[in-house]
């Protein structure tokens, strides 16, 4: 009887398991990986916005572009807390108040939609577009995001 | 019956010299005579000096973080400390306070009452302060709201719980040397004195004191987690960071990777926007400019 229980844990443990390595990753893994995408963006529109780089509009539109989706991916990647032991920074808050933490990715993706629709031709538009996006980042990674190790 | 003598005046030798070593040094009164404080300017010293991160209630958000009726606790390897009520209150607060007994309080570390406060208030950063900074920032926080709170004790163990003994950390750690404010020092000014940036990126020694060898090469972070960076031009510190990279993590939080800054950091970021852009400046190029040295976090 005993055995028979744990054979059955044991089992499904292994189907959810897979189901949620599916492509190789973890949720946690894969929401990372997206992170990384929205940073790898952010530095080519930071970049720009801070003159270190020559505007210029398709580059801005496509990084916006592509952020979005990063932003889009990430977003049903934070449906179940870690459980111990998992490599994650993501705080036990975002599934104890959760409204708040969809509203700030809720916040960016409309930041997001807003700039590519404007469709910025230069810097001075281009500018104020960035700066409500990039505001987003800091004020979730204030509540949500645990220090580094 | 010789030897106890000779055992009582040396502990009574002793008694004294430890009596005499502790006592207040207090700051002359002639300075702050006749100072009247300009509140605006007031406002600048309130945010770089980040008394409100400290004194406003845990997890204050927006228009609270100006109420000062403390209670935030810090816990130190000396025990934990509550941060006190110095909102406008005159009973609970410090809105009864005369400009000298301010004074004496944040450049002294000296109570109204003639008692040492310990470094957890960092008074060890702000005795680098002026005067005239120091008086126009009452003359600010006599604007801001009145909180009737009163707060717990500092729960510390009995040999900490004795202020007289602070005296002596006084005499090995204050150094109130003026940091002449010309253009070309603002920055070092601002670091130094009322930012006190080396309160969090310097490590400290055993009894507690900043260690001047190893200014702002990092530190652990006394919260646990995480460390605290280096924050001098060394390859493991900010070398890779020009003076516009700094400015702008300064602004808006982002560091050159942008990533956001986390942690303490991020009140500071927030206080420090609140500054003259020249005086970011002013910090960027001070740290660009110190000696490299490397980290001292682990
Ligand atoms: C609504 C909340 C939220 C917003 C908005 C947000 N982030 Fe994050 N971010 C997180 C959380 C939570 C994590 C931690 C994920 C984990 O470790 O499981 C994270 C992780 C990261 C990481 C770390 C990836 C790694 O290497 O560990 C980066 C970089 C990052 N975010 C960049 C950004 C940038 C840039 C923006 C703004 C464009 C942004 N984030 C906006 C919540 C947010
Ligand atoms: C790092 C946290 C911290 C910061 C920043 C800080 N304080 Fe404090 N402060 C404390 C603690 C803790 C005490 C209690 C010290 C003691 O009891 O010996 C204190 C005590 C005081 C007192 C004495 C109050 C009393 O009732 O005797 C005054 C006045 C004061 N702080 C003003 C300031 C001002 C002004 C600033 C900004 C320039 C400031 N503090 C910044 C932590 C802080
Ligand atoms: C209350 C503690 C505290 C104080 C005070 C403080 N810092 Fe920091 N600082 C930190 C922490 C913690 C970090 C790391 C932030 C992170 O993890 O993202 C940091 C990061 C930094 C960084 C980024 C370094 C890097 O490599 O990422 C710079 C630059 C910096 N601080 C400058 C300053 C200056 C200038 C001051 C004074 C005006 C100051 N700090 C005051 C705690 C503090």
């Amino acid at each position: 009887m005993l055995k028979k229980i744990t054979l059955k844990t044991v089992l499904i443990t292994a189907v959810l398991a897979a189901s949620a390595t599916a492509g190789g990753h973890t949720e946690i893994e894969q929401r990372i990986g997206a992170m990384k995408a929205v940073v790898g963006e952010m530095r080519i529109l930071g970049g720009m916005a801070q003159g270190k780089v020559d505007y210029d509009n398709l580059a801005a539109l496509s990084a916006l572009e592509t952020m979005r989706n990063a932003v889009a991916t990430a977003q049903p990647l934070f449906g179940t807390p870690p459980v111990d032991g998992e490599e994650t920074r993501a705080m036990a808050a975002i599934w104890e108040d959760g409204s708040e933490f969809d509203a700030g990715i809720t916040t960016l993706l409309a930041a997001l939609d807003t700039a590519i629709a404007a469709e910025p031709a230069d810097l001075a538009s281009f500018g104020p577009l960035f700066g409500a996006v990039a505001g987003t980042c800091k004020a979730c990674h204030e509540n949500y995001r645990a220090p580094e190790e | 019956m010789r030897l106890r003598n000779k055992a009582f005046f040396a502990a009574l030798l002793g008694g004294a010299a430890f009596w005499f070593l502790t006592q207040p040094d207090n700051l002359d009164t002639a300075l702050v005579a006749g100072l009247i404080g300009d509140p605006a300017k007031g406002a600048q010293v309130f945010a770089i000096g980040g008394c409100a991160s400290c004194h406003y209630a845990k997890d204050a958000k927006g228009e609270a973080r100006l109420m000062l009726g403390g209670g935030q606790a810090f816990a130190t390897p000396f025990g934990t400390f509550i941060a006190p009520n110095i909102s406008s209150d005159p009973d609970l607060g410090i809105g009864g306070w005369t400009n000298y007994e301010f004074a004496n309080a944040v450049l002294r570390g000296i109570s109204p009452s003639g008692q040492h406060y310990y470094p957890a208030f960092p008074f060890g950063s702000y005795t680098r302060m002026t005067v005239s900074d120091v008086v126009d920032l009452k003359a600010y926080m006599d604007t801001l709201p009145a909180v009737a709170q009163v707060n717990i004790a500092h729960e510390l163990p009995l040999p900490f719980r004795l202020r007289r003994g602070l005296g002596l950390w006084k005499m090995l750690f204050l150094d109130d040397r003026k940091v002449a404010e010309t253009i070309e020092m603002r920055g070092q000014y601002l670091v130094e004195g009322p930012g006190h940036c080396a309160e969090c990126h310097s490590p400290r020694n055993m009894l507690g004191g900043m260690d001047a060898n190893r200014w702002l090469a990092g530190a652990p972070n006394p919260s646990g987690k995480g460390r605290i960076p280096n924050i001098t031009p060394h390859s493991q510190g900010i070398a890779d960071w020009s003076v516009d990279d700094l400015v702008y993590y300064f602004e808006t939080g982002f560091t050159p990777e942008f990533d956001t800054a986390g942690s303490t950091m991020v009140a500071v970021i927030e206080n420090l926007g609140v500054l003259p852009v020249e005086d970011r400046l002013a910090i960027a190029r001070y740290l660009k400019s110190i000696p490299a040295l490397p980290d001292a976090s682990k």
